[in-house]
């Protein structure tokens, strides 16, 4: 799941390395608002399923691990 | 505090459709701006914050948009973006349509987002000493220029505060010392946003737009890769753009406006 994410995010920022740079992604400027409307798009194809839009804050969008948190959490 | 906080909670029950992607403290602090209003729904939530402008600027968290009563707000005029990507544009395209016909919307206008990487260019011979850029001085006639030449709906004009923050890569050409052309870019990490590109009218033919693209293009070798939304509407501007390289990322801007 994770290289998928890294994946995703390079596609979209292909001008950070997201293996190295792993978190605070916002307060870093590597994503911004924007970004996030086309990670939920990549990700809900990519994995087949609909992200709540009440999850779609830029607080689970900001590291690896938020993601792979937001995406694991999503159908409990 | 604890009045405002209910309805951060209201929006983490089960949103299915929002135009609001901020942290939720962000997101804390507008709802308690006192400029703002609030329209709280058993099926949404919806406030909107007052602009320097003639209208109100509308954000919605909707848990299910069949069951929102839609006279919110009626005695002010509201200005909605809602930014969505190509491929969920038929999913969005039905929540439009509600805003339309049931809430009196109208599409004002729409965006797409176009981009292009970085590519070296030779500018070693093109002389760029009549570009400045802008003092904190110049930002109050900037911002006027903003407001004569822009759309105050849709183009999401900057106040002299956000102006301040954009002055170091705010380009400017001058003319006996009035301004006559300017390009405001502003930087977020390694992508830089073209936000405005004007030349008076009065001044187009010196190829000051041009060189200002330019500069824009190649002042910081850091920046990996540029970023311009651009009309729908704009058939000319789309074309230099396409020239330049750009391609569309996939992300539409749909600006709605409420009388």
């Amino acid at each position: 799941m994770k290289n998928k994410i890294i994946e995703i995010l390079t596609e979209i920022r292909p001008e950070f390395d997201f293996n190295v740079d792993d978190t605070e992604f916002m307060s870093k400027g590597m994503l911004d608002s924007f970004d996030i409307i086309s990670i939920v798009s990549d990700i809900e194809d990519a994995f087949g399923y609909a992200i709540d839009g009440a999850k779609i804050l830029p607080e689970n969008f900001d590291s690896i691990a938020a993601i792979i948190n937001l995406i694991e959490t999503n159908n409990q | 505090m604890m009045f405002k906080q209910k309805y951060l909670e209201q929006i983490k029950l089960g949103v299915t459709c929002t135009n609001s992607y901020e942290f939720s403290e962000q997101v804390l602090n507008r709802l308690k701006q006192k400029e703002v209003l609030i329209n709280s729904q058993s099926k949404g939530l919806f406030f909107a914050e007052n602009t320097s402008y003639d209208f109100w600027r509308l954000y919605f968290y909707i848990q299910d948009i069949s069951q929102i009563e839609w006279n919110f707000f009626r005695d002010v005029p509201l200005v909605i973006e809602i930014v969505v990507r190509n491929s969920k544009k038929e999913l969005w395209d039905s929540t439009i349509k509600t805003f339309q016909n049931k809430g009196n919307f109208k599409v004002y206008d729409t965006f797409n987002r176009m981009f292009r990487d970085r590519i070296d260019m030779d500018v070693s011979g093109i002389d760029f000493s009549i570009i400045q850029t802008a003092q904190k001085q110049d930002l109050p006639i900037v911002k006027k220029l903003l407001e004569e030449n822009f759309d105050a709906y849709s183009d999401r004009i900057p106040s002299l505060k956000e102006l301040e923050k954009l002055a170091e890569t705010i380009f400017l050409i001058k003319e006996n010392g009035k301004i006559v052309a300017f390009f405001i870019t502003e930087r977020k990490g390694f992508t830089l946003e073209f936000r405005y590109w004007l030349v008076l009218e009065a001044y187009r033919g010196k190829r000051y737009g041009g060189l200002l693209m330019k500069r824009v293009l190649t002042f910081d070798p850091k920046i990996k890769r540029f970023i311009s939304w651009i009309s729908v509407d704009l058939e000319y501007s789309l074309t230099v753009h396409k020239r330049l390289g750009f391609k569309n990322d996939g992300l539409i801007n749909y600006v709605l406006h409420r009388k």
